[in-house]
């Protein structure tokens, strides 16, 4: 039988959809450069036992199945390979139980971030993990790509969150890995190895995850810094000096220029880049007093802390309108995502700069400095293919750059399509080599988003 | 699998060096078991002390078809560090050093046989220690800890092992050496560092740990309080954290408990009241003043009989070894203790611990209570005289039943001890055969030869079962 019939042999046609248009609209994610293959049909899921019959009809015919979920990834992981089936999770969106006195929480793979976020602060509660694209991104999506953001200096990265999942493997079967207490050393941990796996080894269906008390409203410090190095040893200060930041992003003049030309923001433009920082807790006043210092003892050259939630979340807002401002350029843009230890942030922002200018392509920075962090992006005129080699060329060097200033190429985007002939420079051949036995271990065909990851 | 022959010590010998390869009496009788009541046998005892020699003898152990088992202090008490069939032991005791430490990013590279609390002393001038603070900290190693994702009284606010290991350099079964995660805790492709934490020697041989290290509070303030009723204190453990407050630590002690940790130590503990509960917070000034007054306020509402506040660092030990000496206190009641160790959710703790008592007064054995409240880590504490006719019958029994009413309340095997050989036949309790077929499929990713500390944790399938008897001592 073909793939179709399988299909609808196993599934109500609601949950079929086979329209070229429909499914090409299910077939790529965000990743500018990647080109994504030409998916068969979609399939949307309404609970686990429609994954199961998904996995049913995909091995009966063969074909290769790649998970979705909200599809804002932003290196191809979610995007399509030639005849594969998308499983695309978003009506499996219900938030299933809060558990107040064991601060977890039941969910679907499918709900957006930003709607489990609000669903768990009725009980007082509060879900930390929170990318950018919070609004618009899933659970499913966040675990698979384990993804961080802006809280994740102070409270960790999706990893930290997820405490037990249900998970759908290749061969249909459905496995329960991890627990629903606080502890637990009982068997195997199979929980981390499904987190930023990307789809290659499972389909979760169900996730417990930790919450904690909603924080208090932070206070906020704002430092400009005339050079980089500067801003540099302000982070390292700060650290050093035992404090515990709940938020510290920083924003590069470039980032600063394109923000104020769209919103009008009076920012200072001829600083180097701008630091924000937060702080909550019972302590919030006197610590964000004792870090705009350790800013002004390393040569800022403004800074500003204020105590009034709304006044801090303005400055905020300066970071988060980073990409829609230089969105409104029209042109294409391309977000990396590497991280280096803390004392050699000011190197690799320094060096980011110098390989904008090298390839002659606008390259703005903003990142998380609190974990070393960064996301330059690329912002090129996609339609000029000399100005798609710079950008390539560019996007190589600054890989190479995070990785010979000892960081990482993937910091919480993942590594999808897109950094994959990177891989064997950070990992030495036998690990991936073994990396690919457990993938073979758990999807011994081969069928679950191929050629992905690893 | 093999036995250990003369040739397999040649090789081992030709690796190390005679005198790190010890087939005598001694060594052998010493390191057959852990600190549980299971006894094994070991073939041979090596003791490496660089991560080439670990691979050297991984190497040894599979050309001849050995299994081998990796040893950290053997403190464990679920029988993992247990030699089944005369396997290999694999001392890490030697490699012990601190390899480097990072104030700025917080992390530490050390051997698998620094001892957990020398890494915490040898990181104290910077301000720093490392989280995970299990009883057993003066003796057991940091390999160990990963291995079994140990946990202690703080781990309730700061996180048990797993939270605080960054990376781990392994040797695999198959003498492949790899590196599992990576200074910024994300390594890149599949990340195994979690799979690898609590594998308790399955999945290979922990030769290098990055460690998260943690900032030692600014204040800390200790606070003891008693009751009545154990319902009365439990319910003080859900009330605090229900208040949004994550005390450092939140323990609790039962009658039989205070009175035989008091026979012990004079703390002035109250040997009447029904419960005690230990709390600290920790944090600046400020806020543990804060926590102090709302914790001592909740405690006021459930009842609870005296309030004590350490005034000072020597007191604040003194309650502290009061806590952490409550096993060695147990030798004043009777020779013998079987210390079980499940998790259970938070709100069903008076229910299980109600449950406890009955099941271990119906089988006529005393049952002491120390435990992680905060966390729902049950520690029941069975005393006993093995000596008495019958009385491991009834142990066991009642050990059983103490694990099932836990898991049907919604708990877990293990709370930090591990499955070991223990509770691996219980395992099934838990887990569906799925579940334990995709923890056995995990398992041999990272072990293809099937030597590494083998028997352990996964319960064998049905129908092997003859092959893999378990040993006197064990229990189920
Ligand atoms: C404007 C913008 C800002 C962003 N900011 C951040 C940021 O700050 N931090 C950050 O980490 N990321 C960020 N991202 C990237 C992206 O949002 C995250 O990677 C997110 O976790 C992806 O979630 P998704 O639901 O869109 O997943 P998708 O893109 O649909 O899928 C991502 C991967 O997960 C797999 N997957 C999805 N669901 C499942 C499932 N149920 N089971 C198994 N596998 C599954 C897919 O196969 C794919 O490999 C940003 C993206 C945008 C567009
Ligand atoms: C009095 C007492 C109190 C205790 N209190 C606590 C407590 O509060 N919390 C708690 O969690 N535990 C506690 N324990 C249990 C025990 O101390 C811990 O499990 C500890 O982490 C074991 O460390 P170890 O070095 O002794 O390991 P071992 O007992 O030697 O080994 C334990 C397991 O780890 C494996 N292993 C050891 N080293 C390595 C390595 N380098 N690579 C791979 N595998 C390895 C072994 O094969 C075995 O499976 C207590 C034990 C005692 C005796």
């Amino acid at each position: 039988m073909s793939l179709l019939d399988e299909l609808r042999a196993r599934l109500p046609d609601d949950c079929i959809q086979a329209d070229p248009d429909v499914v090409a609209a299910y077939a790529q994610d965000r990743a500018l450069f990647e080109r994504p293959g030409t998916a068969a049909v979609l399939v949307m899921p309404r609970d686990t036992a429609d994954v199961v019959a998904t996995m049913a009809a995909a091995r009966a015919a063969g074909a290769p199945v790649v998970t979705r979920g909200a599809g804002t990834g932003l290196c191809g992981g979610a995007n399509a390979v030639d005849g594969c089936v998308i499983l695309s999770m978003h009506r499996m969106d219900r938030v299933l139980h809060v558990d107040d006195a064991n601060r977890t929480v039941r969910v679907q793979p499918g709900v957006l971030n930003g709607a489990l976020k609000r669903a768990v602060a009725e009980h007082g509660l509060f879900y930390p993990p929170d990318p950018a694209s919070y609004e618009i991104s899933s659970i499913g999506g966040n675990i698979a790509t384990n993804a961080g953001g802006l809280c994740c200096v102070r409270y960790g990265v999706t990893r930290d969150y997820v405490m037990g999942l249900e998970v759908v493997l290749a061969s249909g079967e459905v496995i329960h890995t991890g627990r629903h207490t606080i502890k637990s050393t009982a068997g195997l941990d199979l929980t981390g190895v499904f987190v930023g796996s990307e789809g290659i080894l499972g389909v979760v269906t169900e996730a417990t995850l930790k919450l904690v008390p909603l924080p208090p409203l932070p206070c906020t410090a704002v430092a400009y810094f005339a050079d980089l190095p500067a801003a540099g040893r302000a982070i390292l200060d700060i650290f050093r000096a035992g404090h515990e930041p709940s938020l510290m992003e920083i924003v590069d003049r470039r980032c600063l220029e394109q923000v104020n030309e769209v919103y009008h923001m009076d920012l200072d433009t001829s600083a180097a880049c701008l630091l924000l920082i937060q702080s909550s807790g019972d302590r919030a006043v006197t610590a964000i007093e004792a870090m705009a210092r350790c800013c002004l003892d390393q040569g800022a050259t403004d800074v500003l802390h204020v105590t009034d939630p709304a006044e801090g979340d303005m400055f905020v807002e300066v970071r988060r309108r980073v990409w829609p401002a230089f969105e409104r350029l029209g042109t294409a843009m391309l977000p990396e995502d590497v991280a280096v230890p803390r004392e050699r942030l000011a190197e690799l922002l320094a060096g980011i700069v110098a390989i904008g200018d090298r390839h002659r392509i606008d390259l703005p920075t903003v990142g998380h400095a609190g974990d070393g962090n960064m996301h330059p992006v690329l912002v090129f005129d996609g339609a000029d293919p000399d100005a798609v080699a710079r950008a390539e060329a560019a996007f190589a060097d600054i890989v190479a750059l995070a990785l010979s200033l000892g960081g990482t190429i993937a910091a919480e985007h993942g590594i999808g399509t897109l950094k994959r002939r990177f891989l064997a420079d950070e990992i030495e051949p036998a690990h991936l080599a073994w990396q690919h036995r457990v993938k073979a271990t758990f999807d011994p065909t081969g069928m679950l988003n191929p050629g992905k990851a690893i | 699998m093999n036995a250990v022959t003369p040739s397999v010590v040649d090789d081992l010998r030709t690796v190390l060096g005679a005198d790190r390869v010890r087939t005598g009496s001694t060594e052998l009788g010493l390191y057959r078991r852990d600190a549980s009541n299971i006894e094994g046998s070991a073939g041979v005892v090596c003791f490496p002390e660089t991560t080439h020699e670990v691979r050297e003898v991984v190497r040894v152990a599979g050309r001849h078809g050995v299994p081998f088992v990796a040893r950290g202090s053997g403190t464990g008490l679920a029988g993992g560090a247990t030699p089944i069939g005369g396997a290999i032991v694999v001392v890490l005791t030697r490699m012990n050093h601190v390899l480097s430490v990072d104030p700025v990013n917080r992390l530490a590279w050390v051997e698998p046989g620094v001892l957990n609390l020398d890494l915490s002393r040898a990181v104290a001038h910077l301000g720093l220690h490392f989280a995970p603070d299990p009883s057993s900290q003066q003796s057991c190693s940091i390999g160990g800890n990963v291995a079994n994702n140990s946990g202690g009284p703080h781990c309730l606010a700061d996180g048990v092992t797993s939270a605080h290991v960054l990376a781990v350099e392994v040797v695999l079964p198959d003498g492949d050496v790899v590196v599992l995660g990576g200074e910024g805790g994300e390594g890149d492709g599949l990340d195994l560092r979690g799979a690898f934490v609590g594998s308790e020697g399955m999945c290979g041989i922990a030769t290098r740990i990055c460690v998260r290290l943690t900032q030692n509070p600014s204040d800390v303030r200790t606070m003891l309080f008693d009751f009545d009723t154990v319902e009365d204190g439990a319910r003080t453990v859900s009330a605090i954290i229900a208040a949004g407050m994550v005390p450092a630590a939140l323990e609790m002690m039962d009658r039989l408990c205070v009175q035989a940790v008091e026979a012990y130590i004079h703390a002035g503990l109250p040997t009447e009241a029904a419960a005690v509960l230990l709390v600290e917070v920790a944090g600046p000034p400020h806020g543990v003043a804060d926590d102090e007054r709302r914790i001592v306020e909740i405690a006021r509402t459930h009842r609870c009989r005296t309030v004590r506040v350490a005034q000072d660092e020597a007191e604040r030990a003194l309650l502290w070894k009061g806590r952490k000496t409550a096993f060695g206190a147990v030798a004043r009641i009777k020779p013998n203790y079987y210390l079980h160790d499940t998790v259970v959710p938070r709100r069903a703790l008076p229910a299980v611990l109600e449950q406890v008592y009955e099941i271990a007064d119906r089988h006529g054995i005393l049952v002491m209570n120390v435990f992680h409240a905060g966390d729902g880590n049950l520690h029941p504490l069975l005393v006993f005289d093995k000596r008495e006719p019958g009385m491991m019958e009834k142990v066991h029994a009642a050990g059983d039943e103490i694990v099932r009413v836990s898991v049907a309340a919604g708990g877990v095997l293990s709370g930090e001890h591990g499955i070991g050989l223990e509770k691996r036949d219980l395992m099934p309790l838990m887990f569906g055969p799925a579940d334990l077929a995709a923890q056995a499929a995990l398992r041999s990713a990272f072990d293809t030869t099937g030597l590494a500390n083998p028997t352990k944790v996964l319960p064998s399938p049905a129908g092997c079962g003859d092959s893999h008897h378990l040993p006197e001592g064990a229990w189920i």
